[in-house]
């Protein structure tokens, strides 16, 4: 397993709970458009890759025969089960799984998804390969994640922002470079939408259990931050408790 | 507890592969099926790769399958152990 694997897993572990519990990844705004935006079927298969907290999966289990549910942290497919378990989702099936090396037949799936987790992925490719050749011919990839500026100076800074908050965050992409991937995987692109969520910056770093001095760090970062990146996160209140940024992150979604 | 862990849903076991084996390009047109063995092992015949499913969760990790490649079946611990 990668250094950056092995990380990702020991830091998850550590924050299992945090993630099924935090209002974030729990706000279903973006889960609603996920689910109107992929229009699952009664008779479907579909697999939620790095699950999380389970929110996906318990959100399209009933509308959906089966979701196989992964993740690559132990720890965090335990406290997904343990917050789905009392909402009777029976068909969701919990697997650990590595997102670039998927233990399942080809064409299995009709929906693969994955939600804020393709920016920890050492190898974005492999994964979208991978999520492809699972797919049914016909099936629909479908993920949501941070999204980067096109200009690449501005988006280094964001990503160093993120990855000071949270060192497993590996990088996340632009629209073009989503674009792209899904082209080079053999997925037509079906839909794209950039929607924005105001974060307080302390809850934002308090859930990766950030020491003082990050944070401080966290708050240089916001208030120093250059006009194309200033233009992108609309940064406030820099320095104070006040502290807050968008999120900026994309809906996107493919067909195979 | 952990004798008391539950074997694989059958909806799961269909569609489950070794990760490894399933790229195989010489063994057929499905390669790296599973057997469940043993009530908490997922066991590759194409690849020897075997996987603990522990507290009903399978761990389908390159690394987890490997360490038990040379284990053989009859002497894989129940319940699989923890790490």
């Amino acid at each position: 397993m990668s250094d950056i694997k092995a990380q990702t897993r020991a830091r998850f572990g550590q924050y299992a709970q945090n993630y099924v519990t935090g209002a974030t990844l729990a706000q279903s705004d973006d889960l609603e458009r996920l689910l109107h935006v992929t229009q699952p079927q009664p008779g479907w298969r579909m697999l939620d890759i790095a699950t999380g907290g389970g929110h996906t999966a318990l959100k399209f289990a009933p509308h959906v025969a089966h979701v196989v549910a992964s993740d690559l942290t132990p720890a965090m497919l335990d406290a997904a089960r343990a917050f789905v378990a009392p909402r009777s989702a029976a068909n969701i099936h919990f697997c650990g799984a590595d997102a670039e090396k998927l233990p399942c037949a080809a064409a299995s799936f009709d929906l693969v998804t994955c939600r804020f987790a393709a920016h920890h992925f050492p190898d974005v490719y492999r994964f979208a390969v991978e999520a492809a050749r699972v797919l049914k011919p016909g099936g629909t990839l479908a993920i949501i994640d941070h999204l980067l500026p096109e200009d690449e100076r501005a988006g280094d800074y964001i990503d160093a922002f993120d990855r000071l908050r949270d060192p497993t965050h590996v990088r996340a992409y632009s629209e073009s470079q989503w674009r792209g991937l899904f082209l080079d995987v053999g997925l037509s692109v079906e839909h794209v939408e950039a929607p924005r969520r105001r974060a307080g910056m302390l809850a934002w770093a308090e859930r990766q259990g950030c020491a003082p001095e990050v944070v401080e760090r966290l708050h240089i970062m916001l208030a120093q931050a250059p006009s194309a990146v200033a233009a992108w996160i609309q940064p406030a209140c820099a320095g104070t408790p006040d502290a807050a940024f968008d999120h900026v992150f994309i809906l996107i979604t493919g067909k195979k | 507890m952990a004798n008391e862990t539950p074997a694989i849903e059958p909806e799961l076991l269909e569609i489950l592969r070794c990760p490894v084996a399933v790229h195989y390009k010489d063994k057929g047109d499905d390669p790296g099926k599973l057997e469940l063995v043993k009530g908490c092992w997922l066991v590759s015949a194409d690849s020897g790769y075997k996987y603990p499913i522990r507290n009903g969760i399978p761990v389908m990790l390159v690394e987890e399958g490997e360490r038990w490649k040379d284990t053989p079946v009859e002497q894989l611990p129940v319940p699989p152990p923890e790490n």
